[in-house]
């Protein structure tokens, strides 16, 4: 900050990231709307309490210790190199995550922690609302509170550390590429919610006593059609919160390794390999378009899905639409969408799995789908410009899409549901269910309404 | 409580931390976890006691229909 141009590149990319969060505020604000949209008139507002709770409960807890595990954990205790955790370091290193640390506030010495906090507080945000509307309508909130905080400020935010961190263990061993996380957010909500589900157990009335599925369709589309759009939008700026705006990618930050003095400034992905706004901008709306295409084609035109199709696709394309042609984007967003439609249904007959809103498909089957894919597409691409790092590789694409699914997303749920479910506090009495969660507030808004017609006569 | 006393120096390009009480993170910090803490324990047994009295009541399926109001 000694001259014009430090400061202003500094206080540019505190801008950027602030501005990032407050687009991907309409993220949650889409998600609120949808999940009361897709439920049943009497438990519209527990619906909409639920979800909004995960709001500070996760904001709080990410504060408390989810920062410091994204910057403790890259090299995965026991895996890499036998380091374990990073105890101590320069910038960046979890010392300064810690929520004592004086760099956590507002501090002269730093202008980017507590922005970049909040961006991947809003990525923590997302995972724990993908989990909230697929066991709307039957989880006690208290439980999901407990269940969001797991997936918002533990799970993700470990396979953040283990494969989204330039310096992460996946990234370095296995070749893990996921530049706009279909695995590290969406692959691992999406697991975590079906692990939820498997103990959760269905709606009454999901299926009927033959073991046949009925469709509980969204009550109110509208808030739905809003509420995807604003996921859309907010998605813009999940994606520009993936990239560093500028960095000169041969300079100490990057430490690249190529001649000295020679000097690239450039947007990068989140690994500090390079990228361009323009790039991600047409992938980011061709595999929307992909995706959207494929859904209504494959759900008939059917509303609810065509536009959880078009999240999908993005969701597919995303994990190599840092590098992919926006053509290559469009059709592997269609792919996803195809896979994860079909998967849906076949999960839902077989298990009899009540995915409400579809969570686990759009994010999680598309987000698998997409990790694989980006394992052939970009096989051979380095996955950092860093020396030593595995190339972008099948296997361990497959092998990143198989932690993050399977090991830090479906497992933790599931146990996780479990003891809740032993102790009798994971769901809401079958009585009060039929009734309808919203029952008490229904009824003292009638008894207003009464007392008011009494007085009038 | 102020942690600065002065911004018209030049040894603002030094500062660091300028919230109050600068040191006293850690009660601070155990304040905030109490309160979060608490505030699990004492929201569940609410969100059970409430639940526990709606499902005593018997309702159906479309009892709720008698709650809707017209404004």
């Amino acid at each position: 900050m000694d001259n014009e141009l430090s400061a202003l590149n500094i206080i540019f990319t505190e801008f950027y990231y602030w501005v990032t969060v407050v687009l991907m505020f309409l993220i949650h604000v889409g998600f609120c709307m949808y999940e009361v949209g897709a439920s049943r008139y009497k438990n519209h507002l527990h619906t909409l309490m639920k979800n909004t709770i995960l709001i500070p409960l996760v904001t709080v807890t990410f504060f408390f210790f989810g920062w410091w595990i994204y910057w403790a954990f890259p090299n995965g205790p026991w895996i890499f190199e036998g380091a374990g955790l990073i105890l101590d370091g320069d910038y960046g290193a979890n010392t300064l995550a810690l929520p004592w640390d004086p760099i956590m506030a507002v501090n002269m010495q730093d202008h980017i922690m507590m922005v970049f906090w909040a961006a991947f507080l809003l990525f923590s945000w997302t995972a724990a609302s993908i989990v909230s509307g697929a066991v709307i309508e039957r989880i006690r909130t208290s439980a999901f509170g407990i269940l969001a905080i797991a997936i918002g400020s533990v799970f993700w935010v470990i396979d953040a550390s283990w494969g989204w961190h330039y310096n992460g263990w996946m990234v370095k061993m296995l070749g893990y590429h996921d530049a706009y996380a279909s695995g590290v957010i969406h692959a691992v909500a999406g697991g975590f919610a079906l692990g939820v589900l498997v103990v959760l157990g269905p709606r009454i009335g999901k299926f009927a006593s033959d073991g046949t599925p009925n469709n509980i369709g969204p009550r109110n589309p509208w808030l739905v059609v809003i509420g995807l759009f604003l996921i859309y939008t907010g998605f813009w700026g999940f994606y520009a919160a993936c990239n560093v705006p500028i960095i000169d990618i041969n300079g100490a930050a990057a430490g690249y390794g190529l001649k000295e003095g020679f000097s690239l400034y450039t947007a990068t992905t989140i690994y500090l390999t390079p990228t361009t706004l323009s790039g991600i901008t047409a992938n980011f709306l061709m595999s929307l378009a992909g995706g959207l295409l494929m859904g209504y084609w494959v759900s008939k035109g059917d509303p609810f899905w065509t536009y959880s199709s078009g999240l999908a696709g993005i969701i597919t394309a995303s994990a190599g639409n840092d590098l992919y042609h926006p053509l290559q984007a469009m059709i592997i967003g269609a792919i996803g969408v195809f896979i994860m439609y079909k998967m849906h249904y076949w999960v839902e007959r077989r298990f009899k799995i009540d995915d409400a809103v579809g969570a686990v498909a759009v994010h999680g089957y598309a987000g698998v789908v997409g990790l694989l894919i980006c394992g052939f597409m970009l096989w051979g691409y380095p996955s950092s410009a860093y020396e030593g790092y595995a190339a972008i590789n099948p296997v361990g694409m497959a092998i990143g899409a198989v932690i993050m699914f399977g090991l830090l997303g479906f497992l933790p749920g599931w146990i996780i549901a479990s003891i809740l479910n032993a102790a009798g506090k994971l769901r809401i009495p079958r009585e009060a269910e039929l009734a309808g969660l919203d029952y008490n507030l229904m009824e003292a808004s009638k008894r207003d309404q009464d007392s008011h017609a009494a007085a009038e006569q | 409580m102020a942690t600065i006393e002065t911004w018209a120096t030049e040894k603002i390009a030094e500062y660091g931390a300028i919230y109050p009480m600068v040191g006293s993170e850690w009660v601070w910090l155990t304040v905030a976890v109490v309160f979060w803490l608490v505030w699990h324990f004492k929201t569940s047994a609410a969100e059970t006691e409430e639940q526990a009295e709606l499902a005593s009541r018997g309702h159906n399926r479309d009892s709720y229909k008698q709650n809707v109001s017209e404004w």
